[in-house]
């Protein structure tokens, strides 16, 4: 059972690292348009 | 080649990067390296041709039917004036502009690839959520005017983007969606294995370290992430309201603080997952609702005024342009045929003939001679006249009707106010509740807290906070990927309220354009007829008449110099031969009178050397889709009343033929008169029209609803705008309402009866921890699935009808 004291931070850690990517996106302005995003994603270029 | 006759046309802008002459698109007329610029292109060249449509590229290039540059003049003066400021860098400079028009695809393909169509251009930045051109361009290769009418050209009409706190408020939302979710994902995750332990046997020190996990967990989704909502219920608070936002704070707050005492005390029960579960599920709701109403706002808000940004002053024996704000009452304006008249004032030089429908709605010409008065909007549609200024800008009757309008404030609907009502009793209720329940559980004080943690979590509000603003969020959504935007929730409850609809005549039942009615051709129309007419009409096609022959019959635009219009009569032309040909007034052009049927229909002849050859009668029509739209609104419930500027007895002919009660079609009307007839009716009223004469009506309404087409001042003014089709439209809108408030009240209604009936069960003490945390936010999902999978514009009716 004392696995779960490595897993346990180990996930967090994981997890904090999705939030910390998640942030970054936010802050670069990948969310801003998510209409024209989705539209470009029809188009070759 | 079609491609090249239509860049000859409008090629002025079109310039190739290289200087060399460059292939184009056969579809498109792009710049290209091939016969086509894409297999998008291919395809529909192909298709066309295949169906035998190839015709569209001769009816695409004709210059009659190419879509004139923009005459708005805020463009003509763009650089002039300085009116906007790009920021400058060196040569550099950038620019945001709001553009409308985008819709798909290739609308996001031509705008990112402006540099290639547009010298000068370096690169664009579009933001299709928001509707922002970010354009860089070198100022000394192009000009600000260049790219506003490249723009336009190309069906995405700009004007200035509104200033912008870009971005940092508009993103700290999602923001604290993410961290609330990432809490709540993570909190769960260790709340089953808590929960699972409590069966099947968990070590205390997991356990342990799974709370005390979860309390860091949780602590900035309940102090940060959810700030929003603590704010609005402190503000309801601080002028003496209680919003459903404060019962939320309470369960909230109570749920984590007791899951930390108990986390302190080595105690088994926690909901911190619970908690971040309702925070975020909260903020997503209130997302969606804003995320659809804004996008409904800026789509319908007010372009560039209404007005020209310049006027040309006589100073003597000089005429100067000058900006609008410089001109004062007294001064002496030059306006040209086809202008829009900036000013009120009275005329000192020339006769003309003015289209005033920007103010009365009605699209017949007024002739106007010296000491006749001139209002701000007008459009000046035949010859050149001299205004004396008696106002400008905000004192203006115009400007003082866009004033008026411009205040609109929050408002919650008769659902969410019944929301609020329930958040107050919740709060009375819960406080019995707790003693109760403290006072049948108190042998010991961990079943005490255990109790109420235990009522707390099963009785949230939480359903009836987020299930209006998802149903109404996802409402105003949906009907806007319709054409039809509606500018808040309260309006949508409002909607389904009504009984009583105040329409307009011009524009809402009519098409408000004069069109050709009848003819009669004595001689036939043939080529020779038909090319002097052409000639005849060009010589001022922006007036109405004019308009609706050129389009009734197909006539191209052509070289009118010779031409010569007489003001209130009509245009006249005299040939190789000594023959005079004319078109307009029939004793003028034809030395006879003619009487229409109707007083707003106009005849006009076509006559050569006074002979007639045609009997022109023109006028506006009944929308086609008019008579079926007001059959289902009949069916809904709903009754009329027409009001309109025109002539009593017209309005009264056109309710006869609608088949309405003539009591109820009141013609005369000016704008104040429209509006007040709205506000004394003791009912729910909504008001339809699409003009600025209809913008007081459409505040004074309980919904105003505006058909686009007209002036963009209408829409400003209009909870609901509609921007394609019409009373069809408004017909859709009203029952997709009433069936939304449907949904709403069924969402209520299960929300108050679970939380009446969990509350009961948790008093009484049956109500085991766990399966509060399981029915809190089960209760909470039902109510989204609900909201979420419901499509108020769904049914027979409607998918009917659109087939």
């Amino acid at each position: 059972m004392g696995i779960v004291f490595v897993l346990l931070p180990l996930s967090l850690l994981l997890a904090l690292c999705g939030l910390i990517a998640y942030f970054w996106c936010v802050s670069n302005g990948q969310m801003d348009d998510p209409d024209g995003d989705s539209r470009r994603l029809l188009l070759d270029d | 080649m079609p491609a090249t006759s239509f860049h000859q046309a409008h090629g002025d802008d079109l310039v190739s990067v290289t200087g060399k002459e460059q292939k184009r698109c056969r579809h498109c007329g792009l710049t290209s390296d091939s016969e086509f610029c894409c297999e998008g292109c291919r395809t529909v060249y192909e298709t066309l041709h295949e169906l035998g449509l190839q015709e569209f590229y001769r009816w695409r290039d004709s210059e009659a039917n190419v879509a004139q540059p923009a005459a708005n003049p805020a463009f003509s003066d763009l650089d002039r004036f300085s009116i906007l400021q790009p920021s400058h860098d060196g040569d550099l400079a950038t620019f945001t502009f709001e553009i409308s028009g985008i819709h798909c695809a290739g609308c996001l393909w031509i705008l990112d690839r402006l540099s290639r169509v547009q010298h000068g251009v370096v690169r664009t930045a579009l933001n299709a959520s928001t509707g922002e051109l970010t354009v860089w361009f070198r100022h000394s290769e192009v000009s600000l005017t260049a790219i506003a009418r490249l723009l336009s050209r190309l069906g995405y009409p700009p004007r200035e983007a509104q200033p912008s706190d870009k971005n940092k408020a508009s993103r700290l939302p999602l923001l604290r969606i993410g961290v609330a979710g990432f809490a709540a994902m993570n909190t769960m995750m260790l709340a089953v294995s808590l929960f699972q332990g409590l069966y099947t046997g968990i070590e205390d020190d997991v356990a342990r370290v799974f709370r005390w996990v979860s309390l860091l967990l949780s602590t900035p989704a309940v102090l940060w992430a959810g700030l929003p909502l603590y704010r609005q219920a402190l503000r309801a608070l601080t002028v003496g309201r209680i919003h459903i936002e404060l019962p939320l704070t309470v369960a909230i707050f109570s749920a984590y603080i007791l899951s930390g005492v108990n986390t302190f005390l080595d105690r088994p029960f926690v909901y911190f997952d619970s908690v971040c579960l309702l925070i975020f599920l909260l903020l997503i709701s209130r997302s969606v609702q804003e995320y659809a109403m804004t996008k409904a706002r800026r789509a319908s808000r007010l372009g560039w005024s209404v007005l020209p940004a310049t006027a040309h002053l006589r100073r003597g024996s000089e005429i100067v342009t000058v900006r609008l704000e410089e001109l004062t009452a007294g001064d002496t304006v030059v306006i040209a045929p086809g202008d829009r008249i900036p000013i009120d004032g009275v005329i000192v030089e020339g006769e003309t003939a003015v289209d005033r429908s920007i103010l009365s709605g009605e699209p017949h010409p007024i002739e106007m001679s010296v000491d006749d008065f001139v209002e701000a909007g007008s459009l000046n549609l035949t010859s050149q006249v001299v205004i004396c200024v008696r106002a400008v800008g905000e004192d203006t009757r115009i400007g003082k009707i866009l004033t008026d309008m411009r205040k609109r404030g929050l408002e919650k609907g008769a659902l969410a106010r019944f929301t609020d009502l329930v958040g107050r009793w919740y709060l009375a209720g819960l406080g019995l509740a707790t003693i109760i329940t403290a006072s049948l559980h108190h042998e010991t004080l961990a079943e005490c807290i255990e109790s109420i943690l235990t009522l707390y979590v099963v009785t949230c509000p939480c359903a009836l906070a987020f299930s209006l603003p998802t149903i109404y969020g996802l409402m105003i959504g949906r009907a806007a990927s319709r054409g039809i935007l509606i500018k808040s929730a309260a309006v949508i409850e409002r909607l389904a309220s009504i009984r009583k609809l105040y329409l307009d005549k011009t524009g809402t039942l009519t098409t408000g354009v004069y069109q050709v009615k009848k003819e009669r051709w004595f001689f036939g129309c043939g080529d020779i007829f038909r090319s002097t007419l052409a000639q005849l009409t060009s010589a001022q096609p922006r007036h109405p008449v004019s308009a609706a022959l050129r389009r009734q019959l197909d006539l191209p635009t052509v070289d009118a110099s010779s031409c010569r219009v007489v003001a209130g009569k009509g245009v006249e032309f005299t040939d190789d031969a000594g023959d005079i040909w004319r078109v307009g007034a029939p004793k003028w052009a034809g030395s006879v009178e003619f009487q229409s049927e109707k007083k707003t229909d106009s005849t006009v002849v076509f006559a050569r050397n006074s002979d007639i050859l045609a009997q022109i009668t023109l006028g506006d029509a009944l929308r086609d889709t008019t008579p079926g739209a007001l059959a289902r609104l009949k069916e809904l419930g709903c009754a009329f009343h027409l009001l309109s500027g025109d002539q009593e007895s017209t309005v009264r002919a056109i309710a006869r033929s609608l088949d309405l009660d003539e009591v109820s079609a009141l013609g005369d009307l000016t704008p104040n008169q429209k509006a007040e007839v709205v506000t004394q009716a003791p009912y729910v009223t909504a008001f339809v029209g699409d003009g600025v004469n209809d913008v007081l009506a459409l505040k004074a309404a309980h919904v105003g609803i505006a058909i686009a087409g007209g002036l963009e001042a209408t829409a400003e003014a209009a909870d609901i705008v509609i921007t394609k089709g019409s009373l069809e439209q408004v017909e859709a809108t009203v029952r997709a309402a009433r069936r939304a408030r449907r949904i709403a009240v069924g969402s209520l209604a299960i929300s108050l009866c679970y939380n009446v009936a969990a509350a009961s069960v948790a008093v009484s003490g049956m109500m085991n921890p766990l399966i509060a945390a399981f029915l809190m936010p089960t209760s909470s999902l039902l109510v989204m699935v609900l909201a979420l999978t419901v499509n108020p514009f769904s049914g027979r009716s409607f998918s009917a009808r659109e087939q």
